[in-house]
């Protein structure tokens, strides 16, 4: 098949008002009348409020309002309604440091501050837990209610594992644990809230899922959500921060509903460290086993997520990374067990990969182990294991286009991943592999998606759609997908998205699933209206609708070459008879909804999977065990690439995130709870000088049900990085490093340990 | 907060105001001329989203208090395309190769790359890697930003 707008380097539909300057983001709007809104926060990671008292900051000129609880409708509140635990603001206690206390609306920053520093609390402090294991001692705190601190429990078996560990030759068991990462988002989340004197509350936010964020706030603010109108602003990035509602959204409306003037909060980068989501730090015990011709046969996790102060996204997290785990290879035996644990630090959310990064290091990192132990080469030991086109897997996930192997393949041949390779003293190569839904899941019950079109007599397409585009580019895919179906030119196509009141209900950019799901719903409307088209056209031409094509604004007739009828024609002559050209169009959900932890996770709850293999080249230096990444090679999986530069483009940036991820990131907290390192300055990030060279390859496997066979790659690009770089760092220099990130100072003590001890991480080979 | 009567040149224009001496070179650009390319990312001059030139060098906007730009000159993004609304070729550069994504940075970004391009105009790529530390990116992870300011410095050395 021959595509005009499919497979072709589209730039970004909005980059040239970005490159400009002038693309308006959430803090560049005006509004008349505009208070700003600032959130007083606890100090403690755990106390009771004895007192607050608010007259002195009400009197301070320029404020305009001041709430505590008492001005809210203290009603519990979780994304998903039966693990309710957070009030808008704290109500009698607070659970960790940066728990919002109170919040005021005043005529500028400076004097919201400065009235934040007027409000008095009187707080009684309790002990505090900052890790889980603290907080499953006998004598913990409890900090909800309930006899312990664990605030979720998922269980899985599928198979026998006692029978597949009976039968393996070799087993590996190993601990593993990974960080606090912050999203880092280039722009710091905020809002603004507008409610009316009517009663109708207009809510400006950066959010990836406006029609949830809707549902969310009426159900917080107790109020009627279909009085509630959210648009989502231009975003600065999001990588999942963005999904659930954040307690600033209804404190916003709640000021705004206080003062009759709309209502801007946006948090400051330090809020963005210490009162933000974060990716769950996994502690993850391990165990795999396999045949002596490296045949897995059994794998077992037991998982401790630390699940923050509050429930938000723990539940989905640690059911996904349950959902992931059996997947990864063929393993007839799988057992995964995972708690969350309440503790009084910040909590965690959504983050590009959701629970997958922290079990594909895991696992990744242990199949590495396994190939030593069973003296077969790393590469052919994947290979081996493989998820193949047309596997139901042991839990029951139905793959359906799938190229892990070619993945696989391919990124060991692009970084010199080869038998009998010459080696280079502290050089060493290391290769990981991984796959993430492409299409999103049923988490929010539905996952379907509907979009229309509407084409005005002079032909200009606007496409009304649900996608929230963070910055992934979602709203240029979509174009292209209805230029393309349409046989129209991509410069015609004018996406309208994320606004609860003039695009169809969408949950927008969740689970990697824009591309598949949208676009599927996008492909069809188009495809209602080019039936439309063709129908006409055929009646001009005097030929088949069946032997007609669009392309580029025309339409041909197949197999008669020198005809051609402008579309534009077409669409003036519809509408001369009377028809408007418009189309709706529809994304059914392809399976039921059942990510609930209490049923049995059988079944296949993703439309499909893409799949990735990562290389990475690394040199570490022995003295200081500062590590430096040399090459990065990605072999992904992408059903088809529709945009190949922005493809490139998701996976490069989610290479950067996964060293930071592997090598450098995770906040850290001091004794009384607060976060140590709530800065740039301190939380290092990737930066421009640290990058390699980085190789990208597209892979296409042609998926039989996305959108000219696409599937989404958002989140992937990050799974397998950290475990390919930890392979790569033990190929160096002998020493592995089970807890991310893997520093410099792990590194050197590991070495040092290595020098005393000798090597007991070198695995012989097992006698077999 | 005491005021202060400054005179400064941006992007070319002529401009007195009088300003309070704490307020910062950003919020001045922002929050007074509502020139809102320039972006708030850190307000800790770690982040580089709020670069803007002030005699021609790059500073963090966020660092730098308005009075200190008295009788200087600024140039920010919105300053960078030509009067006839032409592209800078590393607005076009950036645009073309895919280095903006969510476009947070972006401004920053084009604005230190316009200081290393008017500095040595074929920097290689080492050289953009280094200069280019100051200012993050969570989204592209450089690789496109670095190609587009390879691709821009050409079209400025070469005409191609």
């Amino acid at each position: 098949v021959e595509f005009s707008v499919i497979g072709k380097n589209m730039p970004r539909i909005e980059s040239l008002g970005k490159a400009l300057g002038e693309l308006r983001f959430l803090s560049d709007l005006k509004f008349p009348g505009l208070l700003h809104g600032k959130i007083l926060r606890s100090p403690h990671p755990h106390a009771k409020i004895k007192r607050i008292d608010t007259s002195r900051a009400v009197k301070l000129r320029g404020v305009k309002a001041v709430i505590t609880v008492e001005d809210t409708p203290k009603i519990k509140w979780c994304w998903l309604p039966r693990y309710a635990d957070k009030y808008i603001l704290a109500y009698r206690k607070v659970r960790y440091v940066g728990d919002e206390v109170a919040a005021v609306a005043a005529v500028d920053e400076e004097t919201a501050e400065e009235a934040l520093d007027l409000i008095h609390v009187e707080y009684e402090q309790l002990p505090a837990v900052l890790t889980p294991e603290e907080a499953l001692m006998p004598e913990a705190p409890i900090l909800h209610q309930g006899e312990s601190n664990i605030a979720l429990q998922v269980e899985r078996k599928f198979g026998d594992v006692e029978k597949g560990f009976a039968k393996a030759d070799v087993i590996v068991e190993d601990r593993f644990e990974t960080s606090s990462v912050a999203h880092c988002c280039l722009e710091p989340r905020g809002c603004v809230a507008d409610f009316s004197r009517t009663g109708k509350l207009t809510l400006w936010s950066t959010t990836q899922s406006p029609h949830a964020l809707r549902e969310e706030m009426g159900q917080i603010l107790g109020m009627d959500a279909k009085k509630i109108r959210v648009i989502k602003a231009a975003m600065g990035g999001a990588f999942g921060s963005r999904i659930a509602m954040d307690m600033k959204e209804p404190i916003a409306a709640l000021l705004s509903r206080k003062t009759r003037r709309p209502v801007r909060i946006v948090n400051t980068r330090e809020e963005e460290f210490t009162a933000s989501r974060i990716r769950y730090p996994f502690n993850i015990h391990l165990k795999t086993g396999a045949k002596k011709d490296g045949t897995l046969m059994a794998r077992e996790a037991k998982v401790i997520m630390n699940n923050g102060a509050y429930n938000d996204k723990g539940l989905a997290v640690l059911t996904c990374a349950g959902y992931y785990f059996p997947i990864l290879y063929r393993v007839p035996h799988v057992r995964y067990e995972g708690i969350a644990v309440y503790t009084n630090t910040v909590y965690g959310g959504a983050f590009r990969g959701f629970g997958n990064p922290q079990m594909t290091f895991a696992i990744e990192s242990q199949m590495d182990r396994l190939a030593e132990r069973l003296g077969i080469d790393p590469v052919e030991l994947r290979i081996k294991n493989s998820n193949q086109p047309g596997d139901t897997t042991i839990s029951g996930a139905k793959i359906t286009s799938c190229a892990l192997k070619e993945c696989i393949e391919t990124a060991a041949s692009a970084i010199g991943l080869v038998r009998d390779r010459r080696r280079i003293p502290n050089r060493g190569i290391g290769i990981a592999a991984a796959f993430h839904s492409g299409a999103g899941h049923r988490m929010y019950n539905f996952n379907s998606a509907h979009a229309f079109i509407s084409i005005s007599e002079s032909g200009k397409v606007n496409v009304f759609t649900g996608a929230s585009d963070l910055g992934q580019g979602a709203e240029t895919v979509l174009a292209q997908i209805a230029a393309e179906e349409l046989g129209m030119r991509f410069e015609d196509i004018t996406i309208i998205a994320a606004d609860t009141e003039t695009t169809p209900v969408d949950l927008g950019a969740v689970g990697s699933r824009t591309t598949f799901t949208s676009g599927n719903a996008v492909k069809s409307a188009a495809t209602a209206v080019k039936k439309q088209l063709l129908e006409e056209a055929s009646e001009q031409l005097e030929a088949n609708k069946d032997d007609l094509e669009a392309r580029e604004g025309n339409i041909f007739v197949r197999g008669t070459p020198g005809i051609k009828l402008p579309i534009a024609k077409v669409i003036r002559s519809c509408y001369g008879k009377g028809h408007p050209v418009t189309g709706m169009g529809r994304f059914d959900d392809l399976y039921p909804p059942d990510l609930d932890p209490v049923v049995t996770g059988y079944g296949s709850f993703f439309p499909t999977f893409s799949f990735a293999s990562q290389g990475v080249d690394v040199e570490v230096n022995q003295e200081t065990g500062v590590v430096r990444v040399l090459k990065m090679v990605a072999a992904i999986d992408v059903g088809r690439a529709l945009n190949p530069m922005d493809c490139e483009g998701q996976v490069q940036g989610a290479l950067a995130q996964g060293m930071g991820f592997g090598l450098l990131e995770g906040l850290v907290w001091d004794r009384q709870g607060t976060v140590a390192n709530p800065s740039f300055a301190d939380y290092r990030l990737v930066r421009s000088a640290d990058i390699p060279k980085v190789e990208v390859k597209l892979i296409e496997s042609i998926d039989p049900n996305g959108p000219f066979g696409a599937k989404g790659i958002g989140e992937l690009g990050i799974d397998p990085t950290a475990a390919a770089i930890s392979n790569a760092i033990y190929d160096a220099v002998g020493v592995r490093i089970r807890s991310l990130p893997i520093t410099a100072e792990k590194i050197r003590k590991a070495l040092e340990q290595k020098s005393v001890f000798g090597n007991p991480e070198r695995e012989k080979k097992e006698v077999l | 907060v005491k005021t202060k009567e400054i005179s400064l040149r941006i992007n070319g224009e002529s401009y007195q105001w009088a300003v309070e001496s704490n307020l910062t070179l950003l919020d001045f650009l922002r929050e007074k001329l509502d020139l809102i390319g320039t972006k708030k990312g850190c307000e800790t001059g770690e982040c580089g989203a709020c670069t803007v030139l002030l005699n021609g060098k790059t500073v963090n906007s966020c660092l730098v208090l308005a009075i200190e730009a008295d009788g200087k000159q600024v140039t920010t993004i919105e300053g960078l395309s030509g009067d006839d609304g032409r592209l800078h070729p590393l607005q076009e550069a950036f645009a073309e190769a895919g280095a903006i994504q969510c476009g947070f940075c972006t401004p920053g970004m084009i604005m230190s790359s316009k200081e290393l391009l008017d500095r040595n105009p074929t920097p290689s790529e080492e050289e953009i890697k280094d200069d280019m530390a100051g200012n993050l990116c969570r989204c592209t992870g450089y690789v496109k930003i670095i190609e587009a300011i390879t691709k821009a410095s050409k079209k400025l050395t070469t005409g191609e």
